[in-house]
């Protein structure tokens, strides 16, 4: 017994001499390499998932968000049976067979099968459990109002990198860095919570951009482009005081959606990119150095009366003979001939320091990618013939941009904004990190001329101006039209055919709400700005004001009692 | 005679209720780790909710912003309701200045957003 009592007792201990001698072979000899070995069993190593920042239009209407997706992945080596599979994902998927099988074919251990599927898809492959297919959480780019404002907003590419407008200039504040984060999982691969957010957002950005405006000019442009069969068309609006961009549009224009199968035409942002020969709305240049240099008065006479005048060996002509024609209708008519003879009193010299002043020649400094200079040639570059062509808008380039940025001064007083479509970026919590300052705004003109010019502009939209049709119930409107031929690539002279007509201006004159220009190019049927670009100004302008509650000035009756309250 | 007899109860009991204090430290050290661990799967399975709610909530978001668009309300609008946008020549806008002071109307409005 007491034997028997002895041997077990030695066994026993023998036992936990093992147990130990093994504890300290794990817990202290070899806890190096067995501490590393778990680790690697139990931590998995994943993305943090990265979100860019959204964006939205002035009143926080969304204009830029993302979705959740995800992205379908195949491992050819781990397929059992590729033929299967591919039949299987392919009715799911709606694509041909033939297309998925040589994916699931394919030599390698990882190749993309689909990317950015949506959820309900993504689920229904996964129930199917076909070995060698797996998931990644992915994010899609969303543009929920579709073509609309598709020139300002941009777009992104299948891994959501930047390539148009607002997504490519403002990348680095919309973008956010990823990384990767360490995730405990068990023996099932369950992985077990961090408490840490695995998603990573970028700021926010506010444009000023107004979803109604935007909406409002886009339909009308459509209208325009249906009516005229012109080849593109270009509007922008803007508030002429902060060069806030409110609405901004071209014909024709993609949907950011689908921005891979856009062509190169219709991503061209040409408010910005394009140049054209601005023809009478150019004359604010002549006009307006004219009032500041005290050269004219608003009843200077000018001889129109032959219809022409001959400058440098050139002859320049008026559309018809208008006699003699004070300063005030030299602008108000348009008139060709009487521009040329306030340019040839101005001197090339005046009449380009003013077109420099007005910002032509060199970029607006608009917060949207591809912005072109335009160019005006200095005086020492001009032929003879050149100071009456550049004051009725020939031998220059400018971009649409450029001329409502130099109409806005005369709007607002006579200063040179710097027209932008971002007011404000601000952190995923909302926190402001960025507002839109203006630099030194520059002077292009005194106050008093331009208060005196936008009294002549006002007369341009009234009975006897060539603007007569931008003309808006209820408030004045003060602008100017523009006819411009475009030089035939082939024969590199004037086309006979094709214009660019053009109306730029300002309502309501005397307080102005909004500036705007639009550009058609090469209408169908009709030339003249006044025809085809001015009631298209009227219909933007009148839905606009009605949008934004700006009062009619022609209301007499204020504050009319008509409910007595009980 | 009386300290022996103490003594030996003493020493009685001490090992018994070390035994079921070391016991209970045990237990209550791996009933606490179990009880982390339970934890972090219901905080992960938690999370992994909270994910699909945000997934839902872009997505809700994205088609709300669609729904409301300008363009979606205005094809509705003037489709089935057959309704118009305001013509400012036919707008009257009423206003209150006071609590107890009448209504008053006015065809000139108060601008209620500028750009």
């Amino acid at each position: 017994m007491k034997k028997r009592a002895i041997i077990l007792n030695t066994a026993i201990i023998f036992g936990f001499v093992a147990v130990f001698l093994r504890l300290v072979d794990l817990m202290v000899l070899n806890h190096g390499r067995f501490s590393e070995k778990a680790k690697i069993q139990q931590l998995k190593q994943e993305d943090i998932q990265v979100r860019r920042g959204l964006i939205y239009d002035r009143r926080g209407r969304e204009l830029g968000v993302n979705l959740e997706v995800e992205s379908l992945f195949c491992d050819p080596a781990a397929m059992v049976s590729p033929q299967n599979a591919a039949h299987n994902v392919s009715e799911v998927m709606g694509k041909k067979p033939e297309a998925m099988l040589a994916k699931f074919s394919s030599k390698g251990r990882f190749v993309w099968v689909e990317r950015k599927i949506n959820h309900e898809t993504a689920e229904k492959i996964k129930k199917m459990d076909i070995k060698g297919l797996g998931f990644v959480p992915d994010a899609k780019r969303f543009y929920p109002k579709g073509m609309l404002a598709s020139h300002v907003i941009g777009a992104v590419g299948i891994d959501n990198q930047a390539l148009e407008g607002v997504e490519l200039k403002y990348n680095k504040f919309l973008k956010t860095s990823g990384g990767k984060i360490l995730v405990t999982r068990d023996a099932r691969g369950r992985t077990l919570s961090t408490g840490v957010d695995i998603e990573s957002k970028g700021n926010n950005v506010i444009l000023t951009i107004d979803e109604g405006l935007q909406y409002i000019v886009e339909k009308e442009l459509d209208n325009a482009m249906a009516q005229w069969r012109a080849t593109a068309a270009t509007v922008i609006m803007m508030n002429p005081f902060t060069g806030d961009i409110l609405a901004f549009a071209n014909r024709p224009a993609y949907d950011p959606n689908s921005a891979s199968y856009a062509k190169d035409f219709e991503k061209r942002n040409r408010a910005i990119t394009d140049c054209y020969e601005p023809g009478s709305t150019f004359k604010i240049i002549v006009g307006s150095a004219a009032i500041e240099e005290a050269i004219v008065n608003l009843d200077t006479k000018f001889d129109c009366s032959k219809g022409a005048v001959s400058v440098g060996g050139s002859t320049i002509h008026d559309s018809h003979r208008n006699g003699v024609l004070t300063f005030k209708e030299v602008i108000q008519k348009s008139s060709n001939v009487g521009s040329t003879m306030i340019g040839m009193k101005l001197g090339k010299d005046r009449v380009y320091k003013y077109a420099k002043l007005f910002g032509f020649g060199e970029k607006t400094g608009i917060d949207l990618p591809g912005e072109v200079s335009g160019w005006i040639r200095p005086p020492g570059r001009w032929s003879a013939g050149s100071i009456g062509a550049i004051s009725i808008g020939q031998e220059v380039a400018v971009t649409p941009l450029q001329v409502l940025r130099a109409y806005s001064a005369i709007a607002n007083g006579g200063i040179l904004v710097m027209p932008h479509v971002v007011s404000e970026i601000r952190s995923p919590n909302g926190v402001p990190i960025y507002t839109f300052s203006p630099k030194e705004n520059k002077r292009a003109v005194s106050k008093k001329t331009a208060e005196i010019f936008k009294d002549i502009l006002k007369t341009v939209a009234e009975d006897g101006g060539t603007g007569k049709g931008a003309a808006v119930e209820g408030n004045h409107v003060a602008g100017k039209t523009g006819t411009a031929q475009i030089i035939d690539p082939r024969t590199k002279r004037y086309s006979k055919e094709k214009y660019v007509g053009s109306f730029v201006g300002f309502v309501p004159a005397d307080n102005p709400m909004i500036a705007m220009v639009v550009v058609i190019y090469e209408p169908k049927g009709q030339i003249y700005g006044g025809t085809v670009a001015a009631p298209v100004f009227k219909e933007i302008a009148k839905q606009s004001l009605s949008y934004l509650n700006v009062p009619r000035e022609d209301t007499l009756e204020k504050n009319i009692l008509v409910v007595e309250r009980r | 005679m009386n300290h022996i007899h103490r003594s030996s109860i003493f020493s009685f009991l001490v090992v018994p209720v070390c035994a079921v204090l070391i016991l209970f430290g045990i237990f209550s050290i791996v009933w606490l780790r179990a009880s982390v661990r339970t934890a972090e799967y219901k905080i992960s399975e938690l999370d992994r909710k909270r994910m699909e709610i945000l997934r839902d909530r872009k997505t809700l978001m994205a088609e709300k912003a669609g729904l409301l668009s300008i363009q979606s309300v205005k094809n509705k609008g003037s489709g089935k309701l057959v309704m118009v946008f305001p013509d400012r020549t036919k707008v009257v806008y009423v206003k209150k200045e006071g609590k107890n002071t009448p209504y008053k109307a006015s065809l000139e409005g108060r601008q209620l957003s500028g750009p």
